[in-house]
């Protein structure tokens, strides 16, 4: 009875060292594949991120992906389009999609258009696609942009009275946007050839897009849209201040500007309008 | 035959399962936060961008205003609101020496899980979906994925579960040899792996 019980606890040791070297072997070969394993999956990573990195570098420039010769209005630099060479300089910064953009540029987009024209100020347009999650996946916003960078780039002289076409006809928030024909037929009816209006579904300037809307909010210092500068003044595009002029009156706005252009700061053009 | 000895032992010890488990929580309770922030400025001034908005494929407003983002009508970074503070609340008591009963343990993993199934739906979502990443969900979603291993190795080593003998054994076995680690790398590095697959010309371009 003693003899027996001490053979199977004997026994019971012998099953569980066994057990123990079992695990130990098991410890270590989990181990090695951990490692075989961590390290592919690494190496593919940075292969990948190597890959994506040289591939980027060789990539033509994304400002001008065709190589073909860019007219004077656009400037790839900046990520702007520039209108008139006057020496008052008025940035705008804008959305299609956001409805305060479409309210301002209603009110003082024509104004701005007929000065540029006159080469009263140099007129510089930023469009941006920060929207483009409000056209229920539509990308509304980049669809646009690019529909206006394309007509500007193509036939600089009809961009303007298209923007306008795009205000007037502007789509709401959460909608669809309006449609890839609706862009194409609102350029035709201000007169932009079928030639240019075909190019808008390539949807070339994506990437000049998604650059100038990183430009605008980082070293443009714009906040939230529309934004406003007046030789580099800040008059709208800081989402916690109120626009230091009045954009949603006719005519003030080109009062500002015909001061400033008779000589006053917009400083000073601010201030008194602040004060009146 | 140094059972407890290694990386392997100390993974098994009650200071590095909280310790870690606290971290993470810690680190999900404070993304949360930010989401839930930016909802709320982002409710109150829609045309604007968040600092967290670096492109248009790494933008925190493209999946923070997506249905997907208030699938239950508010944001989802609420529910890591109230549920990290549960994991932080856990994870002291635990280093602190308390020890919950099975039932309590089980409730925990049953509503993480469900939390983790949540967070990697919407990870998908915006990986597929909304074709953007937000770098506060990535964050949600890493340490979702680290608190959520936490407490199912925890469980399972104290046998909290409620699994017949056999299986509690053989996953405690797992636990003890590391696949669990293996596992949690494994799935990790493949997230990763598809973000650079997918984002990487954004992202290092």
């Amino acid at each position: 009875m003693a003899k027996k019980s001490a053979a199977k606890s004997a026994a019971d040791r012998r099953a569980k060292i066994a057990a123990l070297e079992a695990e130990q072997k098991a410890k270590k070969r989990v181990k090695t594949i951990i490692i075989v394993v961590v390290s592919l999956l690494l190496a593919t990573i940075i292969g990948v991120i190597i890959f994506v990195a040289l591939q980027n570098s060789a990539k033509p420039d994304p400002t001008n992906p065709s190589g073909e010769t860019i007219p004077a209005q656009v400037d790839n630099s900046q990520y702007q389009i520039v209108f008139g060479s006057g020496a008052t300089i008025v940035d705008v910064y804008f959305d299609f999609m956001c409805p305060g953009c479409g309210s301002v540029e209603r009110t003082i987009g024509e104004d701005l258009a007929k000065m540029a024209a006159e080469d009263q100020i140099t007129l510089r347009m930023h469009p941006l696609s920060f929207l483009d999650s409000l056209s229920q996946e539509t990308r509304y916003s980049t669809r646009a942009a690019n529909a206006f960078i394309t007509v500007a780039m193509n036939e600089p002289d009809k961009a303007l009275d298209f923007a306008q076409m795009l205000w007037n006809d502007q789509p709401e928030e959460n909608s669809t946007g309006l449609s890839d024909e609706y862009l194409v037929s609102d350029a035709q009816y201000v007169g932009v050839s079928a030639e240019t209006t075909d190019k808008f579904a390539a949807l070339e300037y994506e990437d000049w897009i998604v650059a100038s809307t990183e430009e605008s909010f980082t070293s443009g210092g714009i906040e939230s849209t529309p934004g406003l500068k007046i030789n580099g003044v800040l008059i709208a595009g800081k989402s916690e201040e109120p626009y230091k002029l009045d954009l949603q009156t006719p005519g003030i706005v080109v009062e500002a500007l015909e001061q400033v252009i008779a000589g006053k700061t917009i400083e000073q053009v601010i201030a008194e309008a602040a004060g009146e | 035959m140094d059972t407890a000895g290694g990386f392997l032992g100390l993974r098994q010890k009650n200071a590095w399962i909280f310790g870690f488990m606290l971290f993470s929580s810690c680190v999900s309770l404070v993304a949360s936060f930010v989401l839930s922030y930016d909802a709320l400025e982002w409710a109150a001034n829609p045309n604007q961008l968040l600092p967290c908005d670096i492109s248009s494929t790494l933008s925190c407003t493209a999946v923070g205003t997506s249905w997907q983002a208030h699938l239950f009508g508010f944001p989802n970074s609420f529910l890591g609101l109230v549920a990290e503070p549960v994991v932080i609340t856990i994870a002291v008591a635990s280093l602190a020496g308390v020890r919950f009963p099975r039932g309590f343990m089980l409730a925990a993993q049953v509503v993480y899980t469900l939390g983790f199934i949540f967070a990697y739906w919407l990870f998908a979502q915006a990986y597929f979906a909304i074709n953007a990443l937000c770098p506060w969900c990535l964050l949600v979603s890493l340490s979702t994925t680290l608190v959520f291993s936490t407490l199912t190795h925890v469980n399972i080593r104290d046998g909290n579960l409620f699994l017949p003998e056999g299986i509690s054994a053989k996953l405690q076995w797992a636990c003890r040899v590391g696949i669990d680690l293996l596992i949690v790398l494994v799935w990790l590095l493949t997230v990763v792996l598809m973000i650079v697959v997918k984002y990487g010309s954004t992202i290092f371009g």
